[in-house]
C-alpha cells in the first residue's frame, strides 16, 4: 500500500484554519467582516476568557435561511463572489469562503440566523467539523455566531494561546482596525459581560477615533486630503510632536480594509522624516480609496497585504498629502505648563459630566453640555460623552493650528513671510538672549520662544543646502593633492554607482587602486571638517546593508550629515548679530520647527501659560 | 639654588618659554620651566614633549648654584607683576621663593630629576642660513600648512635642501606654498625633513633678529628624527614629522599660459572687498580676467553680491575662475612683492601666484567649482 493518501476534508479544514484562524482575534476579524458584508448597522461582540470559552458576534444584517446555513459552513462556499472576474473586483471584506469552515473544524460553532423575510430563525451547530442539520429557533433578524472552546480540537494550538488579557488586547486591536474603517456602523465589545467599547455610529472618522482612543488622541490630529488619478487619500494625522513609541499607530485602510503596506509606510516615514526622532513613530490614520480593480487584496489569507497596480503613484499621493499639510502648519512644540491648566480642568469636567450622565439614565444632558454642543446633528444618545464634545468643537475647523492648540489661546498660523520681511527690515526688533550658550530665548507678541540653537541652525543649513542643490549652486573646492583613502574593493562598486549623487553634493571620488579611492573635490561648505573622517562615514553609509536607498533619500541623509556637522553646537557662544541672523533665517526656512533628525527646535511658552503660572488669571 | 636676575630679561625669556608650556597637557611637568643656575648665567629650558626651547640669561649673581623645575605660568605672572630691576629666585627641594623689593612669593616646585632631557646642539651646524631670509621663508609658507588633519605629513613644513638652496614647502591639500632661499654655508648632503608647523610658530615668535647684530644667522642641524635651530644661545629643537610629504612637484602646473600681473596691495584689497559678502557656506569669489582688467564678483543668497574691478597687465584670452578668497588673501598678505603674477590655464585647473622668480616664491591654489 502506498504511503501517500488524500486527507479527509475535515483535516484539510483544520490545516486551512492554521492560516486564517491563528488566535481568537482572527476569529473575531473573520466574523465581524462577515457581519459587515451582511449589511449590518450594529455589530456586538462578546468575549469570555479571552476568547477561549466564547466568542460571539451578533449583527442585524440580512441574515440567512436554512439552506444558506448549511452551505456557509462548507469550505469555499460564499455568497460574496461568483465568477473569476469578481476576484479582481472585490467590494466585500471576505471572498475566500474559508473562514466559517475553518472555525467550525477547530471549535464548537453555532450559527443562529434569520433573514428579513423569514418568520423564524434557524440554528446550525458544528463541532470539530461535524455538523448538525439546521433547526428552527427564535431570534431577531440578523445573525449570531457563537464560537465556543476554540481550538479544543487542536490542543497543540490551544497551548499557544497567551493569557486572556493578551488575547483581549489582540481582539481590541482587531476591532480598532475594523471599527476605524467603518465609523457608520455601531460596535460594542463586551469582555466577561462588561462593556469595554461602545462605538456609536457616526459620520465623522475623527469622532470614531476619539471614541476609541480618547479625545487626547483625537484632538491633536490634523485632517489631510488629496485626490488625483483615481486615488483618494484622506486621513487624520498627528503633528510630529505627537509621535509615538510604537509603529502600531500607523493605521492604513485601503477601501475600508486595514492593511500593512510597505509603500504606504515608506511614504509616511518619508513625510515625517527629519521631523520626528528616528526612534519614534508617527501616528496616522490614512484612508485610501481606489478603484477595486487597481488593487489586489488576494495576496495573503488574512488580507493584510495588498498589491498595487501602480505602487509608486500611491506612494507619491500619500507623501504629497502629508507634506502639503506639514508645510502649511506651524509645528512648533507648545510649552506644557506642568501644573493645572485649562486642558486638565476640561478633562476633569468632562469626566464628571460623563459620570453623572451615565448614572442618570435617560435624563436630559446638563446645560453645560448643551452650550458646548453645536447642536447641528441629532445625538444618538441623550448623554453624550465629554470627550465627544471636545471633538465636536474641533471637527468642523479646517484651521490646523486650532487643532494643535487645544488651549483657547489662538495659535499663530503660519503666515511667515510678512513676519520675516518685517524682521529683516528691522521694523520689529527681535528681543532675544542666549542662555547657557545653548538656547535662545525670544520675545514674541503672544509669549516666549525657547530655541535650541544647534537644532535650529542645523535645520536652516539643511534647507539652504537643499535649495543650493536644487539650484545647482553648491560650491566645491577642488583638491590639489587628492586625498587617498583605503577602501576595500567590495565598496568600490557602491561608490561608483552613487557617483552622480555625490557629484551633486560637490564630492568627487574616483577609484584609484585595488583598495583605495581618491577624493578630488569636496564641498566648500564643509571646509572645517576632517575630510577623511567624513568620507569614511559617507562610504559606510553608502555600503550599509539592506535596500539600496534611493538617490534622493541618500542625498537627504548626506545633507543631514553635512548640516549637523557644520551647524553651531550647543555651548558655542553667539554674538547678538549671530542670534539676529539665526532668527531671521528661522523665519525664512521651511520646517524650522524641527531639526533634520526630527528633534524640535523651538518651544513656545504662551503669555497665557505664563499668566496662569503666576495666577494672574 | 639661589640666583639674582635682571627682571626684564628674565621676563622676556619666560615669555618665550610660555610658547611651549602654555599648551594643554596631561603631564604637569611639561607646563614647567627648568632653571639651571651657574655663576654667570641661568639656562632656561621648556618642552611640550615634541619641541624644546633652550635660552640663556646672564645673571647678576648666583650665591648658590643648582637647578629647579618651576611651573612656568605661575613664575611668569609673578615676575611680570614685579616692578623691580632685579628679582631673586631661591629654591629648596619643595618651594621656590621669588623676591622683589618689598614682596615675596612662594610657589611649589617639581622634582628636577623628572624633567625630560632637552636635546643640545652639539658639534658643527649642517647648514647656516641668514636669519632674516629664514624668517621670510617661514612666513611665506607656514599659513598654508594643514592643521590637525589625519594626513600627518602635511601638518608640517617640508624643508628640502638642494645644493646651495633651501626650499620650504607647505600644503593643506587645496593650496601649496613654496619659498626658496640661499644657504650661506653647508657641510651636509641634500636632505628632506618635515618640521612640525607648531615648532615653526614658536620659531617666528622667539627667533627675532639680535639687536645690534647686522649679520644675524641661524645654525641648522638635522638629525635622523630631529632638527635643531640655533641662534646665539637660543636653541629650538623639535622632532620631525614622520611620513612622506606628497610629491608636490607633480602638482605644480607647467602649462599655465595665461599670465597677468598686478599690484599686490590692489589685488589684496579687491579680494577682501569681494569676500565681504561671502559666508561660511558660500565662500567663493569669481575672478574674470580680460584685457587690462580684472573683475572680481561674489554673491551669496544670504548677504547679497559684490563686484570689484581693478587694472591689470593682461593680454591673453578671457578666463574666469572661482577661488576661496581666504586662500588668495593668505598668500598676498604673506609675500613682500609690490607686483604679483597670476598664471592660469582653465577654470577647473590650479592657478599660480608668484613673484618675479618662482624659485623664490610660488603658490599653487585649486579653484572652487559649482557642482552640476
Amino acid at each position: 500500500m502506498g504511503v501517500i493518501r488524500v486527507l479527509p476534508p475535515n483535516l484539510v479544514n483544520r490545516i486551512a484554519a492554521g492560516e486564517c484562524v491563528e488566535r481568537p482575534s482572527s476569529v473575531v476579524k473573520e466574523l465581524v467582516e462577515n457581519a459587515l458584508d451582511s449589511g449590518a448597522a450594529q455589530i456586538d461582540i462578546s468575549i469570555l476568557d479571552g476568547g477561549r470559552e466564547l466568542i460571539a458576534v451578533r449583527d442585524d444584517g440580512q441574515g440567512m435561511n436554512p439552506d444558506d446555513l448549511l452551505l456557509a459552513v462548507h469550505p469555499h462556499a460564499t455568497s460574496k463572489i461568483a465568477a473569476d472576474d469578481d476576484l479582481f473586483n472585490i467590494h466585500t471584506m471576505g471572498f475566500r469562503g474559508e473562514a466559517l469552515a475553518s472555525i467550525g473544524s477547530v471549535s464548537r460553532l453555532a450559527i443562529t440566523s434569520r433573514s428579513a423575510e423569514a418568520d423564524v430563525a434557524h440554528i446550525i451547530r458544528v463541532e470539530g467539523g461535524v455538523q448538525d442539520d439546521p433547526r428552527p429557533c427564535a431570534a431577531p433578524v440578523g445573525t449570531l455566531v457563537e464560537v465556543r472552546d476554540l481550538f479544543y480540537a487542536v490542543p497543540a494550538r490551544r497551548k499557544f494561546l497567551k493569557t486572556p488579557a493578551t488575547e483581549v488586547g489582540h481582539i481590541t486591536e482587531q476591532l480598532a482596525r475594523i471599527a476605524l474603517a467603518h465609523p457608520g456602523i455601531g460596535f460594542t465589545l463586551r469582555n466577561q459581560n462588561r462593556l469595554v467599547h461602545d462605538l456609536r455610529s457616526t459620520d465623522a472618522r475623527l469622532e470614531r477615533i476619539a471614541d476609541f482612543f480618547g479625545s487626547e488622541v483625537a484632538e491633536v490630529l490634523l485632517p489631510i486630503s488629496r485626490e488625483s488619478g483615481g486615488v483618494r487619500v484622506e486621513g487624520l494625522v498627528a503633528p510630529p510632536k505627537d509621535s509615538r513609541g510604537s509603529s502600531k499607530w500607523e493605521y492604513v485602510f485601503v477601501n475600508g480594509r486595514y492593511v500593512r503596506d510597505r509603500f504606504v509606510s515608506h511614504a509616511v516615514k518619508e513625510a515625517y522624516r527629519s521631523l520626528i526622532d528616528p526612534s519614534r513613530y508617527p501616528m496616522v490614520f490614512l484612508y485610501i480609496t481606489v478603484d477595486p480593480s487597481h488593487v489586489d487584496v488576494n495576496v495573503h489569507p488574512t488580507k493584510i497585504e495588498v498589491r498595487w497596480r501602480d505602487s509608486n503613484f500611491v506612494h507619491g499621493q500619500v507623501l504629497a498629502a502629508l507634506r502639503d499639510k506639514f508645510l502649511k502648519t506651524n509645528l512648533d512644540h507648545r510649552f506644557r505648563a506642568p501644573a493645572e491648566n485649562e486642558e486638565y480642568r476640561e478633562r476633569v469636567r468632562g469626566a464628571m459630566v460623563d459620570f453623572f450622565t451615565r448614572h442618570a439614565d435617560a435624563e436630559r444632558p446638563v446645560a453645560v453640555q448643551q452650550s458646548v454642543h453645536s447642536g447641528t446633528r441629532p445625538q444618538p444618545f441623550a448623554g453624550s460623552r465629554a470627550s465627544e464634545s471636545a471633538v465636536r468643537e474641533i471637527t468642523p475647523v479646517d484651521e490646523p493650528a486650532a487643532v494643535t492648540c487645544p488651549a483657547p489661546a489662538p495659535a499663530a498660523e503660519v503666515e511667515r513671510a510678512p513676519n520675516a520681511a518685517a524682521n529683516l527690515a528691522g521694523a520689529v526688533p527681535v528681543r532675544a538672549i542666549q542662555v547657557h550658550n545653548t538656547y535662545l530665548v525670544v520675545e514674541q507678541p503672544d509669549g516666549v520662544l525657547i530655541i535650541d540653537q544647534h537644532a535650529l541652525h542645523e535645520r536652516i543649513l539643511y534647507e539652504t543646502l537643499k535649495r543650493r542643490i536644487a539650484d545647482r549652486k553648491l560650491e566645491s573646492q577642488r583638491l590639489l593633492l587628492p586625498e587617498v583613502i583605503r577602501v576595500p574593493s567590495d565598496r568600490h562598486e557602491v561608490i561608483e554607482s552613487h557617483a552622480d549623487t555625490l557629484a551633486r553634493l560637490g564630492v568627487e571620488i574616483v577609484v584609484s587602486g585595488p583598495s583605495s579611492v581618491a577624493l578630488h573635490a569636496f564641498p566648500s561648505f564643509l571646509e572645517r571638517l576632517d575630510r577623511t573622517a567624513f568620507l569614511r562615514d559617507l562610504i559606510d553609509r553608502l555600503a550599509e546593508p539592506g535596500a539600496r536607498p534611493a538617490a534622493d533619500t541618500l542625498l537627504h541623509e548626506i545633507l543631514d550629515m553635512m548640516a549637523c556637522k557644520a551647524a553651531v553646537k550647543a555651548g558655542d557662544p553667539l554674538t547678538p548679530e549671530e542670534i539676529a541672523a539665526l532668527l531671521a533665517q528661522r523665519e525664512l526656512a521651511d520646517r524650522s520647527s524641527h531639526c533634520p533628525h526630527g528633534r524640535p527646535t523651538t518651544l513656545h511658552l504662551s503669555l497665557r501659560d505664563l499668566e496662569k503660572q503666576f495666577h494672574r488669571r | 639654588m639661589k640666583t639674582v636676575l635682571p627682571r626684564q630679561e628674565f621676563q622676556d625669556a619666560l615669555t618665550a618659554m610660555a610658547t611651549l608650556t602654555s599648551g594643554r597637557t596631561t603631564k604637569p611637568i611639561l607646563s614647567c620651566v627648568k632653571l639651571v643656575a651657574s655663576k654667570k648665567r641661568v639656562e632656561l629650558s621648556a618642552t611640550d614633549g615634541e619641541a624644546a626651547l633652550h635660552l640663556g640669561v646672564a645673571c647678576i649673581s648666583t650665591p648658590k648654584e643648582g637647578q629647579a623645575v618651576i611651573p612656568a605660568d605661575g613664575l611668569l605672572s609673578i615676575v611680570r607683576e614685579l616692578t623691580d630691576a632685579e628679582v631673586s629666585i631661591e629654591t629648596d627641594g619643595r618651594h621656590c621663593t621669588i623676591r622683589g623689593e618689598g614682596s615675596e612669593f612662594r610657589i611649589f616646585v617639581m622634582d628636577a630629576a623628572d624633567f625630560p632631557p632637552v636635546p643640545e646642539f652639539d658639534g658643527e651646524a649642517d647648514l647656516v642660513v641668514d636669519g632674516i631670509e629664514l624668517r621670510r621663508m617661514i612666513s611665506m609658507t607656514l599659513y598654508a600648512a594643514a592643521r590637525e588633519t589625519s594626513r600627518y605629513a602635511i601638518n608640517g613644513v617640508l624643508w628640502e635642501k638642494q645644493g646651495k638652496r633651501l626650499y620650504l614647502v607647505a600644503t593643506d591639500g587645496r593650496r601649496l606654498a613654496r619659498a626658496g632661499g640661499e644657504i650661506r654655508a653647508t657641510g651636509s648632503n641634500d636632505f628632506e625633513a618635515i618640521v612640525p608647523a607648531r615648532a615653526l610658530g614658536v620659531f617666528e615668535k622667539v627667533f627675532t633678529p639680535v639687536r645690534g647684530e647686522d649679520d644675524w644667522h641661524v645654525d641648522v642641524k638635522i638629525l635622523p628624527n630631529q632638527v635643531l635651530l640655533r641662534s646665539g644661545d637660543r636653541v629650538l629643537s623639535t622632532v620631525l614629522v614622520e611620513g612622506h610629504f606628497p610629491k608636490y612637484q607633480d602638482v605644480i602646473p607647467k602649462n599655465n599660459d595665461k599670465r597677468a600681473s598686478m599690484r599686490r596691495d590692489e589685488l589684496l584689497a579687491a579680494v577682501r572687498r569681494a569676500a565681504t559678502v561671502t559666508t561660511e557656506e558660500s565662500r567663493a569669489i569669481k575672478l574674470a580676467f580680460s584685457t587690462k582688467e580684472l573683475v572680481i564678483t561674489s554673491q551669496s543668497a544670504e548677504q547679497g553680491d559684490a563686484r570689484v574691478q581693478l587694472p591689470i597687465q593682461y593680454e591673453g584670452t578671457t578666463v574666469e575662475i572661482g577661488f576661496n578668497p581666504h586662500f588668495i588673501a593668505d598668500c598676498l598678505r604673506a609675500v613682500p612683492f609690490d607686483t604679483v603674477f597670476v598664471e592660469l590655464q582653465e577654470s577647473f585647473r590650479p592657478g599660480i601666484i608668484c613673484g618675479e622668480d618662482k624659485n623664490d616664491f610660488l603658490y599653487v591654489v585649486m579653484p572652487v567649482s559649482l557642482s552640476n
